[in-house]
């Protein structure tokens, strides 16, 4: 009895090590369930959007979704994690995914190819999403669609009404040209501080690190006339006198006024959340953003949403003509090594169409922008004269002759890396604090991207 | 089984002690089985959560081109610096404020024991949410501290974060704020521990106050000492919540450790090759103190 019983506990012991050892059977094992990887969004009701979505993809196949929320600042370490040990879901939306995910692991060829779910709905696509979504494969040696297009954003300005009109300005006074426009609020920071308020007129990003001031440096670069940094077909063009300029230009305009105290001095360490605090917080006046969120967040406050917070479109370029926006389009994409491609597939050809990405989109406040010009046509909503912030967004980005770009990662995964690296936000800092002059901070940067360059041979179809 | 009748036939031969025997510790028969069915649990979980990650880890870190892309990144140089200083200058000060503060605790009296559990809590409640409260209220323009200076004052406060000098001195001292009680609960344990017959010895022939910390109190402590500097040596290395969460590695990168920077290069650039390089660069100077740390505690000198 004793030995019998001895032998049974040996047996346990082992059968407990033996599944220790045994890796855990995947869920999506049969081939009919569709692991899900998704950004949480900012608002609930965006989340219950992407619930109802997959429920009713599911009510129409048959199949079954795995759907995990994560936050958007741990899902990249997730992806980045997931790719490189190979274990992966079958879809994936990173917010950042245009910036940090999909630009190298195309290159790399560690994406699989979504032209067949992008060719359903080509036509309805804008050209700055159709040509963001197409990267270069270096293994396959040519283009395709890696990323699928779901939305896109804009950087605008969120200026605060009642601080403009305590500083004896109008809102209409405010100039309708670039380098005018940014001044005017060093003027109202001058006026606010004449009465004891400790407010500053500038809210600029100006950090090493998330995403807010890549975003303003690289808008402000365009607008001086650097957008030919990196042309569509992938390649750098570091040496072109113009791109220099245009970043000297840009460097000065964004560092000039940190030096003179126009800007917050902690703005050189803000995170993205953090232009959006100062703003609530009312210490500064005015604050570039990309996106309506610093507005909507504010919704329930109708009298800060609809009277004292105001959405305006970046004002027209140093040369008097409209400044080209360059959008950032979010896409969702399939890690090769998904266990269900199809099935992925057919979920994502479900989830582009027309009217279910505008009932998603909608539930995100209007957050985020279609990349759909029919979706904007067809559904009043967009272009709801009512909401003071919404139609100002969509109308900077969406519609005939509206000068729109994509980023530069598109054109080749080396911008990645720069923005990555924040090469342009050390250069911010080196003349902001490490007393170099803005040439030599471009220089050093310009010298730095071509390095980044270089690890990226030139795309050659 | 051959072996047990190899044993047998050994040990009744001459009675010389069987190698098999030695090899299994000594265990006959079953007992191995039983020796093997309590070992292997537990090195199952050793193989699955120890030897594969760091292999794993390892054979990510592998690459010598990571470590040129690594040497070859101005801010690696500028990250070992901050290492070398967060450790210094965090781990010394901690320790030696905890010892002086030790010696406080150790004097009678309720309001004393008292002050002790406000002084633990630091320590008690967890660290993230306690180090994004340091950067909150450290912030430059609408933190707690700059906006009393503000309030009362009507100047602009210091640039916590938002200079090097000062942002890496600021998670020094939010870094000694939340790991100087540990220490200190440790080395009032070490001093309670001290008999009080060699203060009472002491003091009859004359050496009370500093002379009786100087000549008694510290070359009893001075192995626990050693030991708790190594230990806490060890484990800031691999810290990255202060960091991370009071100055986030700013402003402009300037005040990264090695800790944080890995976590940067491989999940913030993508590199996760990088990242592990940026880790394993800190093994030449972990290594030997592990090494000296279980030199000092295998020759039992840790003893009051």
């Amino acid at each position: 009895m004793r030995s019998w019983y001895r032998r049974g506990l040996v047996a346990a012991f082992g059968f407990c090590a033996a599944m220790a050892f045994t890796p855990p059977i995947p869920a999506h094992a049969a081939g009919k369930t569709v692991v899900i990887w998704w950004n949480q969004g900012f608002y609930q009701a965006e989340d219950q959007a992407m619930k109802d979505a997959v429920a009713a993809w599911e009510k129409a196949t048959g199949d079954k979704v795995q759907l995990t929320f994560t936050n958007g600042s741990d899902l990249p370490a997730k992806v980045v994690a997931a790719i490189t040990t190979g274990e992966v879901p079958d879809v994936i939306y990173a917010d950042v995914g245009d910036f940090v995910l999909i630009p190298q692991n195309a290159w790399n060829g560690k994406l699989v190819d979504v032209s067949d779910v992008v060719d359903t709905q080509k036509s309805e696509y804008n050209k700055a999403a159709l040509e963001a979504g197409r990267y270069y494969n270096n293994v396959t040696h040519k283009r395709s669609y890696y990323g699928v297009p779901l939305k896109e954003q804009a950087l605008h300005v969120e200026v605060w009404k009642p601080l403009v009109e305590e500083a004896g300005y109008k809102m209409s006074d405010i100039p309708k040209q670039w380098d005018q426009y940014f001044d005017f609020f060093e003027d109202v920071q001058k006026k606010l501080r004449a009465k004891g308020k400790r407010i500053y007129g500038l809210g600029y990003s100006l950090a090493t690190k998330d995403s807010d001031s890549t975003y303003l440096f690289n808008q402000f670069l365009v607008a001086y006339g650097g957008g030919g940094i990196v042309t569509p077909d992938g390649k750098l063009h570091a040496d072109d006198p113009k791109v220099r300029e245009a970043a000297i230009k840009a460097l000065t305009k964004l560092t000039k006024p940190y030096k003179e105290g126009f800007v917050p001095p902690g703005a050189i360490n803000w995170g993205d959340p953090d232009n959006n605090n100062a703003f609530y917080a009312r210490q500064i006046v005015m604050t570039p953003n990309a996106t309506i969120s610093i507005a909507v967040a504010q919704m329930e406050k109708t009298d800060q949403y609809m009277h004292e917070i105001v959405t305006q479109q970046l004002p027209l370029g140093p040369d008097g003509k409209p400044v080209t926006s360059l959008v950032a389009v979010k896409q969702a994409f399939i890690p090769k090594g998904a266990k269900n491609v199809e099935g992925a597939k057919d979920f994502l050809k479900a989830f582009i169409q027309p009217k279910n990405l505008d009932n998603y989109l909608k539930q995100a406040r209007g957050r985020w922008t279609p990349v759909m010009p029919s979706i904007v046509k067809d559904d009043p909503y967009w272009l709801d004269p009512k909401d003071p912030h919404r139609h100002v967004s969509v109308s900077q980005q969406v519609g005939e002759n509206v000068p729109i770009m994509p980023w530069f990662m598109s054109f080749n995964p080396a911008y990645a890396d720069v923005n990555a690296e924040q090469i342009w936000g050390k250069a911010e800092a080196n003349v902001m604090t490490g007393g170099m002059t803005p040439e030599k901070a471009v220089d050093i940067a310009l010298t730095q991207i071509k390095a980044d360059f270089a690890k990226y041979p030139e795309p050659t179809e | 089984m051959a072996s047990t009748s190899t044993l047998t036939t050994t040990a009744g031969a001459g009675g010389a002690r069987p190698r098999r025997a030695r090899w299994y510790g000594g265990l006959l028969g079953s007992d191995v089985a039983w020796g093997a069915a309590f070992v292997l649990p537990y090195l199952a979980v050793f193989v699955l959560f120890v030897i594969y990650p760091v292999g794993y880890g390892l054979w990510l870190g592998a690459d010598p081109s990571s470590y040129t892309k690594l040497f070859a990144d101005p801010i690696y140089v500028e990250t070992l610096i901050n290492t070398v200083i967060y450790l210094a200058i965090g781990v010394n000060v901690k320790l030696f404020l905890a010892l002086l503060l030790s010696g406080f605790f150790m004097r009678p009296g309720w309001w004393v024991k008292g002050l002790l559990l406000v002084f633990i809590l630091p320590w008690a409640v967890p660290a993230i949410p306690t180090f994004i409260s340091w950067h909150w209220m450290l912030n430059g323009q609408w933190g707690l501290i700059n906006n009393a200076i503000w309030n009362l004052f009507q100047v602009d406060g210091p640039p916590w974060l938002d200079t090097a000098h000062y942002a890496m001195g600021s998670v020094i001292v939010a870094y000694i704020w939340k790991w100087l009680p540990f220490w200190t609960v440790i080395f009032l344990a070490g001093r309670m521990a001290i008999p009080k017959e060699l203060y009472e010895a002491a003091s009859v022939d004359g050496a009370t106050g500093l002379r009786s910390f100087a000549h008694v109190t510290f070359p009893l402590l001075a192995n626990l000492y050693i030991v708790c500097t190594l230990l806490s040596t060890i484990w800031t290395l691999g810290d990255f919540n202060t960091v991370h969460f009071v100055s986030g590695g700013g402003p402009a990168l300037q005040t990264h450790v090695l800790a944080t920077l890995g976590i940067r290069n491989a999940f913030e650039l993508g590199d996760p090759h990088m990242g592990m390089a940026t880790v394993i660069s800190a093994l030449p100077l972990l290594i030997p103190l592990v090494i000296f740390l279980m030199r000092k505690l295998s020759t039992g000198e840790v003893h009051l």
